[in-house]
Formats: C-alpha cells, structure tokens, sequence
C-alpha cells in the first residue's frame, strides 16, 4: 500500500513523517500502529521494573485452546447483563499531551482506550484476529481495483443524534488520510476524489490498481467522526460511550451511548459510565487496583502479577503473545549497513533467555518476522537461534570483530530496558559491547529526526498486508532501520495487484523470507498482555492482537 | 539559614579542641563506636563484596523474582539475577559518590567560609548572598532537571550534590571563622603581622576541625539519602549496573512478592546513613560536652 | 537608629529573596532551553513539513537569541503567564492552577501535623532526659532519620493501604478539580509519609536545643531561685527555644517543598510534583519551568519568613550584623 513509488519519497520525507509522529504521540508507533501500552510520554523516568505488560508465564494461568480467551463473556441468557454501574480503569496516560481526537497521534494507552470507545471503525477485528464489517455494510473493490465501494449500515447514529452517512465516511477518511499511519496505509487511495454515491454509499477511487483494502479499516486511527467533528467544540463520536468530561493527564469519563448501533458480537453496552483514570508510575497504579480504588487496570507489572491473583475479589486476564518486541538496526549507517554485521546481532541472541528474564517467561520467542497470526505467515522458516560461533565469524569478516555500540532505550513498556541489559549480557560471549542508554520516553522519541542507530520498538500484531509497507517499505512511516530492498519492494508491487489470495499469499511469504534473511529488525519475541480486573465485574474480553482488554472493548463488561 | 541565624546557633567562644583530640573523645561515647561499627561494616561491603560475590553482577540465575534457594539465599531480581551478588556489588557506588559529594562540597564550603568570614569586608556580602540564593534552589528538583538535561553522568550528580552542601557548610565556616577570628592568639597572629592565609591555615582552619567533623557525617547521610532519592525517581545510576539506589527502584513493583530485593538494599542504605549520623553525634557530644545532638540547621 | 537596622535589614533581605528567585529562573529557563527536542516539531507533529516546522519556529520566536526570549519569558512569568504547554497547547496557568492549591495543602496539612508533634516529642524527652523513653527515642530517631521518605512512603503503602491492612487508599485518587480536603481519606498515606520522614529530624533538633538552654545560666539561676521547674520550662527555657525551632522549621518546609516530589510521584498525587515528574519524562519545557519555579519560589518565601520573624523575635540580633 504505502511507498510504491520509492523514487518519489526520499529521505527527507520519510524522516520527517518519523519526525512528526514521535515527537508528538510521545510513542508514536503506538500511536499509529495502536500498540497499547505504549504509554510513553508519561512515564515517568522511574519504573524500569514497574512497567509492564508482558507477563504471565507461558505455563501458568491462561493459554490452553482459544488464544483469544473471552473471559467469561456474560451469559446472555434470558434477563441479560444488568445495565449501570461504574467502572474505573487505570491507564498509562500521556500527561496534557493526551488527545480526544480519533485520528490524532498520541498512542498512550489513555488514548487508544478513549479511541476505541469513543469512535467506531467501518470493521473490526475479532479477537480470533478475523476482520469483520461493522459500520460497513460492504467494503469491496471492482474487478479491475480502480475503485472501492464502501456501503454503510443503515439506522447507525453518532452521539448527538445525527444518522452515520456517506457524507460522514468521507470526511473521516479525508482526515485519517492527513497525517498518522492511515496515511501510508492510504496510500494508494485518491482520497481528494471520493465520491458519494447515495445516502449510504460511497466510492474510493484508487491511484493504481489494487486489492488490499478491503480488511483495513479495523485500525486505530481510523475511528468514523460525524462531519461536523471537531476535537474541541464538538467531539461527538460514533462508539458505544461519549464523552462527559474529560481533563487530559488525569481522568475521563465516558457515559454510555443509548443508541449505539450495536455490535453482533455482544449486547453491551451496559456500563453507565466508564472513568479513564491517567498514572503515570506503574506501582502506583497497581496498588490503586490492591487497596480497590481503581476497578481495572491494563499492563499489571510482571512482579505484581501472583499478587493479584492471589487478592481475594481480583484476576488476572492474560492475552497470549500479543505484543510484538524488538530492536532494529540502522541499515543505512555503519556498522549496521554491513548485513554481516545485523545477522551477527540476530545470532547473538538468545532469545528464550531473553523471554524468560525479560518477560518471566509470559511471551513467546520471535522469529525476526511480524505478524504470527497472519494467515499469510511465513512459519517454514525455522526459528532462529543463538549461534556464537558463527557471529564471530560474520563480525570478523566484516572487520566488527570487539564491536562496541549504544543501544538506545526507553522504559516505555515492561520487558523493553530489560530486554536490552540481557541482549548487553548475551553480546559478551561474542566479543561485542552493547552499552544500554536508558532514556526518558520524551528524550528517546525528541531525538527522533536522526533516529538511532540501534533501538526499540513494539507493535500490536497487525495483519501482514498491513504492517509491511508500514515497516519495511522505503521510505514508509516506521521503517525505522531505512531498509530500502528493491527485490523486496518489487514483490510488495506484485502482491497489491494480484487479485487472488492465494497467490498473494505466497509473494508475502517470499517477502518474508528476504526480511529474515537480511532484513534490520531484530524481533526477539511476544509479550503475553496480562490486565487485572476486579471480579465485581465481568465479560472482558483478551485478544492476542496485541492490546489491553481486546482493545479496551468495554462493550460486553457489566457488573456480576 | 542567613547570617543571623549561624551566629546564634556558632559555638562559643573558648578555643575549641582540635582534631585529633576530639577524635579521642568522641570514641569514648557509645554513639560513636556504634556509629563507626555500622559504618565500616557498610564500607567493607561495598569494598570487599565484589570478591565476595557467588555470581556475576549480571549472571541470570534464575527467573525475575525468584524466592530465596539454595543457588540464591536472598532470591533473584527483575531480571533473575542473584540479589546478594548485586547487594555485594552495589555498594561501592553509593559509598564512592556519598563519600566524594561530601569531599566536594565540603572543599568548596569551607572556602567560601573563610574567605567570607575572614575577609570582612564586601567580599563577604557577595559570597554569603551567593550562599542565600543556591540555598533558595530547591535542591531535588534542579538536579533532577540536569540530570534530564545532561544525562545521568556520575560525576554530574555528585557535582550536583554537593553544591547543594556547599552553602551551608559555608555558613558553618564563616560563622566560626568569625568566632575564631576575635580570639586572642589570632587577633595575636594579626599583630604579628602574619600573612592571612597562614593565619586561616594554621590558626583558624584547626580550630574548625570538630564542627566540621560533625558536620561531615549529616551531610553523608543525606547524600545517601539524595542519592537514594534520585535513583527513585530514575534519575540516578542506570541499568545494569548494581547499585542500592537502582536496586529499589527496579525491584520494588515486587516488594510484596520477593522483598529480599528491595528491603536488603533499603537497610544497607539506612544503615550507612544511621553510620553516619551516629559518628556525627558522637563527635557533637564530644564537642559540645553536652548533649546536642549532631544535627544542626 | 535601631528601627533603622532592622528596616533596612529586613529589605536586604527581601532583595536577597527577590534576586534567588530570579537567579533560579535564569538557571531554570536556560537548563530547559538546552533540552534536546525542538517545541517546535513537538507541536505541529505528524503534519509537520520542513516549512511549516520553519515558520512556528519563526512564530515561537525559538530564532531570536536566548536572552530575548528569556526576557520575553520572564516577563510573562511576571504576570502570571507560564507560556503554554507544549503537549496540549493549553496554558500552564490551567494545567498547574488546582495543583498549586494540591500541593500547598499536602504541605500545610503536613506542617500542622508536624511542628506540634516534633516539639512535643522533643520537649519530652529533653525533660526526661537519659529517662527510659529518651534512651529509646535516642535510638529510635536517628534510625528513622536515616530512612528515606520513599521508604516510609513504600512501607506505609504495603503496611496500611495494600498487603497487611486495607486500612487507607494507596493512591491520592480523587476527581481533578476538588479540593483534596473534601477527600481526607486519600491524604493520609501521603501526609503520613511527610510528617514521619521530617518528625524525627525536627524532634532531634528540639530535644538538643531545649536541653542546650535547661542548662543556660539563667535557668539554672531560675531554678536556684526555687521556681518550679514547670515555670522554669514555660517560661524561661521554652522562648529560648523558639528561634532555632523556626529557623528548622524553614529547613523542614524547604526540604518538604522538595520531598513533595518524591512523595506525590509515590502516591499519585496530583500536585505541582507530578506534574513536574511528568513534564520532565515528556520533555514539556514549559510546564518544568513553571512547576520548578513555582516550587522554588516556595523555599524562598518560606526562608523569607522564618528569617523575618527570627529577627523580630530576637533583640539583639536586629542590630546584629549590620
């Protein structure tokens, strides 16, 4: 989808794209790519234990069959849920930088929270990672893909009452597309030429041929506002919940939306209010959870986790492997540019004693590749592991051999700061000196516009189609180790224009296979999510995309 | 805090006992041997505890918040290191910053102080309103805010702690400097026409020596305490190095679940700061022949 | 000539303080200035182009030299504009207004709490001195002393609010905008914490100076003359007392000023701390020098006055010096 004319987009752009979205969303990728925890600009210099999200061995509690674990969803028998009640969850907010806005950066787990319930998206994706419409009746695109056809459900009302037109999707889609991830994504849409079809429908002309949007209109930042949408005078949404009051970096309340049009998946909502109550320490967000102040909280730090499940009244909701970890390398500087010297950074790795120190064993290891759970993934590939012997050789041919290199961190999330001091452990044995830089969030995403040679990020567990260009393309949004590959990139082209999945499929496969083989993420492993909630409530929902409570979705939560 | 007030608070005007005779009376007080007990025991710790140490400080011995085990007595850390190891290793830190930040700012007071307080003239109104204003700086926070700025460089935070000593370390000095000044066998030196610095050095700087002896040990242990605070808030030492500070704050999301991590660190750091204040005690009692205790505004 | 010197004292004085505060905005604004990140870029964001970063640069002035913006600063900050915050664009005076009020009543309610009890204590025990009780608060204190407030503050946290006894919130949770005394609950954690990491410093000082002035000559004399020793304390050793009780008492206030950080981080407590805390994890500029330059004006105020009333209550030191 994004940079398909690599030609067009030099370096300039591409940087300042990253430029804007970290400086901004303080964990910009977060923002874009809607990573719950993300959290950073708050956070506070201090928690490098607290944080924390990950967690929940692999052994332990969950896990078993469905990985996407409802937890007890209701028992929608006859009475149903009781309606009412008050719920407050404690987030990781991003101080005043905190937004109402749908399709604005800021990716703190305050604001993807208040995005999913304050807006809803033309489809959704399920916690089985299946993408369903919603709001949209029919995403489609004619035989030549020149052309989408978006038709809406009828009967769908924003928050003051105005029906969700055509009219509405328009404008939203014209918003999304100005700036944040939904502009690469959009890439190849010519969004200024949207036509209105009728009342319910409307055309999305494309630049060029192409088949793969019809499954991503489930993201993030691609919440539908009424037309007459502004963040501060009038922030109607089209979510289960509106907006009361809110003070940004503190709390925000949402109050139930009487005519939400409904979700198949669950009769809520039934809460009548929901409080977002912004920490920015995790210890002291747990204890608010312990001493019953709060009601739920996303991201229980790892060594609170057998507190909390060992708190009458508490319980642990545990997402297997949602959330993707890793560092990259700069191809484009030394020494990374060498790609001896990324596949002997990747052999270093142990990345099982990387899950179990860093994550306590709750996670999975990773094989340098997203999106596991894409049904396009390459899982042929065998897994990587520590290989010594032949990092040493890869470095020595190269002339790296007693490389010495910063790697540039921030305690944004649990597991990130300690992964990197076990990577600086592991990188000893073969002769290389990782030197951690621990940063503030603020100082890790300000210094963005030179980026870093050797950093982290993480991600939610986004479908391939989508994540791709968005991290690999040239030039694109988070190609943050400026991998440029033409062989790469010619298969990307390939695979927009193949109208059959299957064949489409197998071209993401080969994709894949090169950015295993000399691509500059090091993806060491998934963080399980693990939430704490009070058992006066039920009918949260897990989700192994990637985010705290299914992506916030409190929809089906109710009081017991 | 101005110069009103350390005058009233100064000593008195017989010539105080000078060094090496206080430090025979003040051992006699049971404060002091304790507090030198406690202290030593501390600094031998941190010194000695690296060859001491059953692992690496940053061997992974077992997952993150491990209960205590035959391989590791006290449990394991956030990362499942062993926590006596980095107990072992994470002295030498606090005791070398603490140690230095007092050294600094106490050189850099004692200056000011003499100079101030011997000089009497505008040079003394200069230094001590420059004293007046670094003391108005809320400490914690500016070095907070450089260590955002500059980076947490070790020799930033102590240069950072100990200006903050600094002022009233030259206060106390200024004030007994002006004591000592109006004695007999200076204002005799004076007569004699003696070069001031050898009066300053050889007359006055002796005299001093108690009072500053029993300062030395509050401002440890508030430097312990600065520094403990400063890791806290994560602006302190930075990962992996062992360090008391780092330790309770990385580990302390478990306290309730492997306390060893944390409450270990917590008593070594109290008992060097009590070390501290102890000795500082003892040498005040000494000093004072009374029972004002070593702490002093 | 006497009412001359203690005037002409008391405006030194007040130049000295009025000269701290500005010395601590200049190191405040040019600490911050230094910063890496551009306000720029922070603002605009993701739609942020090369021109359009060019003129907000121009239209925050970040072009003009450091002192014309430090002038322009400075001069806002005079009349109660802090500039505005980077992450929100609101103005500082909205974010920080309730927390100003947050934070004075933390340390208010805290002073309350904490001068009664440390002289109490300290008094005590200097009339009971090498009694039983002195010999434990003897040992007792100096190990509390040595205890950082975080550990109070942890400790605290796991005895009464989480593990042992859910007796107190653990966090100062309560709606943005309201009084935090309306919610007396969530303050005594955090006011806990205050009083017990400053009490046995204040006691120290107490119990050394009323046992310093027991022994002065004119009590003593006092006591010769048969008077009975509760007159003795009341009135001839406790006003000796006072003066080096205040001139603590601005060393607690200032220390709490600063402690508040630590203590509101510790319980989420929304005052001017956190919002330090935060602003530096997030790198608002503006928001730092405001809330570190609110908070130092404290410190400076606070020493104003206890210095004043020290000399006012002190004869002879109106002419000392000067």
């Amino acid at each position: 989808m994004s940079g398909n004319d690599p030609a067009q987009r030099g370096m300039p752009r591409r940087r300042f794209m990253k430029l804007g979205i970290y400086v901004v969303g303080a964990g910009g990728i977060a923002a874009a790519c809607g990573d719950d925890a993300a959290a950073p600009a708050p956070t506070t210099t201090a928690a490098p234990s607290g944080t924390a999200a990950p967690t929940t061995t692999a052994a332990a509690a969950t896990t078993t069959a469905a990985p996407a674990t409802t937890a007890a969803p209701t028992t929608t028998a006859a009475a149903g849920p009781p309606i009412g009640g008050v719920l407050r969850l404690g987030t990781t907010g991003a101080g005043p930088r905190e937004t109402v806005d749908p399709h604005a950066g800021g990716g703190s787990n305050a604001n993807v929270a208040r995005k999913f319930n304050l807006h809803a998206r033309l489809q959704e994706i399920r916690a089985d990672m299946a993408v369903e419409n919603t709001l949209a009746e029919i995403i489609e695109p004619n035989a030549d893909g020149s052309a989408y056809t978006i038709r809406l459900i009828d009967g769908a009302e924003f928050h003051h009452g105005k029906s969700i037109e055509a009219e509405d999707v328009m404008f939203s889609i014209q918003r999304m597309a100005e700036g944040g991830i939904m502009r690469d994504v959009l890439e190849l849409a010519d969004v200024a030429n949207i036509r209105i079809v009728d009342r319910l429908t409307i055309e999305l002309p494309m630049l060029t041929p192409a088949f793969v949007y019809s499954k991503s209109w489930g993201e993030l930042a691609s919440g539908i506002a009424p037309i007459d949408y502004d963040p501060e005078t009038n922030p109607a949404g089209s979510g289960p919940f509106k907006l009361v009051d809110w003070v940004p970096g503190e709390e925000t309340i949402l109050g139930r939306h009487e005519n939400y049009f409904g979700d198949p998946g669950s009769g809520g909502p039934y809460l009548d209010e929901v409080r977002l109550i912004s920490f920015s320490d995790d210890l002291s967000r747990t204890n608010a959870l312990l001493s019953g102040q709060i009601d739920a909280m996303d991201s229980v730090p790892i060594g609170q986790i057998p507190v909390v499940e060992g708190t009458d009244g508490l319980a642990v909701l545990e997402a297997e492997a949602g959330r993707v970890m890793f560092f990259y390398m700069r191809n484009d500087r030394p020494p990374f540019d060498d790609v001896r010297v990324r596949q002997a950074i990747r052999l270093i790795a142990d990345r099982s004693q990387m899950v179990n120190q860093a994550l306590s064993g709750r996670g999975a290891v990773a094989n340098d590749l997203f999106s596991p759970f894409d049904p396009c993934y390459a899982s042929e590939i065998p897994q990587r592991t520590q290989d010594i012997a032949e990092a040493r050789r890869l470095l020595e041919a190269a002339g790296q051999s007693g490389l010495t290199i910063d790697l540039n961190v921030s305690p944004v999330i649990a597991g990130v700061v300690e992964a990197a001091q076990v990577l600086a452990q592991q990188a000893t044995e073969a002769g290389v000196t990782i030197n951690v830089v621990n940063l503030d969030p603020g100082d890790y995403y300000a210094s963005w516009p030179d980026g870093w040679e050797f950093g982290f990020e993480f991600f939610a567990n986004l479908q391939y189609p989508v994540i791709a260009p968005i991290v690999n393309g040239p030039g694109a949004f988070f190609n943050m180790p400026a991998w440029e590959d033409q062989e790469w990139l010619d298969l990307l082209l390939k695979a927009r224009t193949e109208p059959d999945d299957e064949a489409r499929c197998n071209i993401f496969k080969e994709m894949q296979a090169l950015e295993h083989e000399r691509g500059g993420y090091l993806i060491w492993g998934r963080a399980n999510i693990t939430d704490g909630y009070s058992t006066a409530y039920d009918g949260f929902v897990s989700h192994r995309l990637g985010r705290s409570f299914g992506q916030y979705d409190m929809r089906p939560v109710h009081q017991v | 805090m101005t110069a009103v007030a350390d005058t009233a608070a100064g000593p008195s005007r017989r010539r105080a006992p000078t060094g090496l005779r206080s430090l025979a009376d003040a051992w006699k007080h049971l404060q002091t041997k304790v507090g030198v007990i406690i202290t030593l025991l501390i600094v031998l710790v941190a010194v000695a505890g690296p060859y001491l140490a059953p692992y690496a400080h940053t061997e992974f011995v077992d997952l993150p918040f491990g209960k205590p085990s035959g391989d590791a007595w006290f449990g394991t850390d956030n990362l499942g290191r062993d926590v006596l190891t980095r107990v072992l290793y994470g002295g030498r830190t606090v005791v070398v910053m603490s140690f230095l930040s007092v050294v600094v700012g106490m050189v850099l007071g004692i200056a000011f102080g003499l100079v101030a307080g011997y000089s009497r003239t505008w040079l003394d109104d200069v230094l001590m309103g420059t004293t007046d204003i670094v003391l108005a700086f809320p400490h914690l926070l500016l070095t907070l805010l450089f260590v955002a700025m500059a980076g947490p460089h070790k020799w930033l935070i102590v240069l950072l702690v100990a200006v903050g000593h600094a002022p009233r370390i030259a206060r106390l000095t200024r004030g007994l400097t002006l004591d000592a000044s109006r004695l007999e066998y200076v204002e005799a030196a004076e007569a004699m026409a003696l070069p001031r610095w050898r009066i300053l050095a050889s007359e006055i700087l002796p005299n001093l020596s108690t009072p500053l002896m029993v300062e030395f040990g509050v401002r440890l242990a508030i430097s312990v305490g600065m520094l403990a605070a400063l890791s806290f808030l994560g602006a302190g030492l930075q990962p992996p190095e062992a360090d008391w500070g780092l330790m309770i704050n990385e580990n302390r999301s478990a306290l309730n679940v492997q306390p060893w991590a944390v409450v270990i660190p917590m008593a070594t750091i109290s008992l060097f700061a009590l070390g501290a204040y102890l000795i500082s005690e003892g040498f005040a009692r000494a000093f004072a022949g009374v029972d004002r205790q070593g702490i002093r505004t | 000539m006497r009412l001359w010197n203690r005037h002409g004292w008391i405006i030194r004085r007040l130049g000295v303080a009025v000269l701290s505060l500005w010395v601590v905005s200049i190191v405040v604004f040019m600490a911050t200035q230094a910063l890496p990140g551009d306000a720029a870029v922070a603002i605009l964001g993701r739609q942020a182009t090369p021109e359009a970063v060019a003129i907000m640069r121009a239209d925050l002035g970040l072009n003009r030299p450091l002192v014309t913006q430090y002038i322009d600063w400075f001069g806002g900050v005079l009349v109660g504009d802090f500039g505005e915050s980077v992450g929100s664009g609101a103005p500082i005076s909205d974010l920080i207004g309730s927390r100003i009020v947050n934070t004075a009543v933390l340390l208010v309610v805290s002073a309350v709490i904490i001068f009664p009890a440390g002289i109490a204590l300290g008094v005590f025990a200097a009339l009971r001195r090498d009694g039983p009780l002195d010999r434990v608060f003897s040992v007792t204190t100096p190990a509390m002393n040595a205890l950082p407030a975080f550990v109070v503050g942890l400790v605290l946290v796991i005895l009464f609010g989480t593990t042992v006894w859910k007796i107190f919130p653990a966090t100062a949770l309560f709606p943005p905008g309201e009084f935090p005394l309306r919610h007396p609950d969530v303050m005594v954690l955090p006011v806990a914490t205050l009083v017990l990491s400053t009490v046995p410093y204040l006691a120290l000082i107490v119990r050394a100076t009323t046992i310093e002035a027991l022994e002065s000559d004119y009590v003593q004399m006092a006591r010769l003359k048969g008077l009975r020793p509760r007159t003795v304390v009341l009135v001839h050793a406790l006003p000796n007392v006072v003066v080096p009780i205040l001139q603590t008492g601005a060393v607690i206030l200032g220390h709490l000023a600063g402690g508040v950080v630590v203590v509101e981080f510790l319980f989420r407590y929304p005052g001017l701390g956190t919002s330090l805390t935060n602003a530096v994890s997030a790198r608002d500029l503006a928001l730092i020098q405001a809330s570190t330059l609110l908070l130092a004006a404290a410190i400076v105020v606070i020493n104003l006055i206890a210095d004043i009333l020290t000399v006012q209550l002190t004869p002879r030191l109106r002419t000392a010096e000067t």
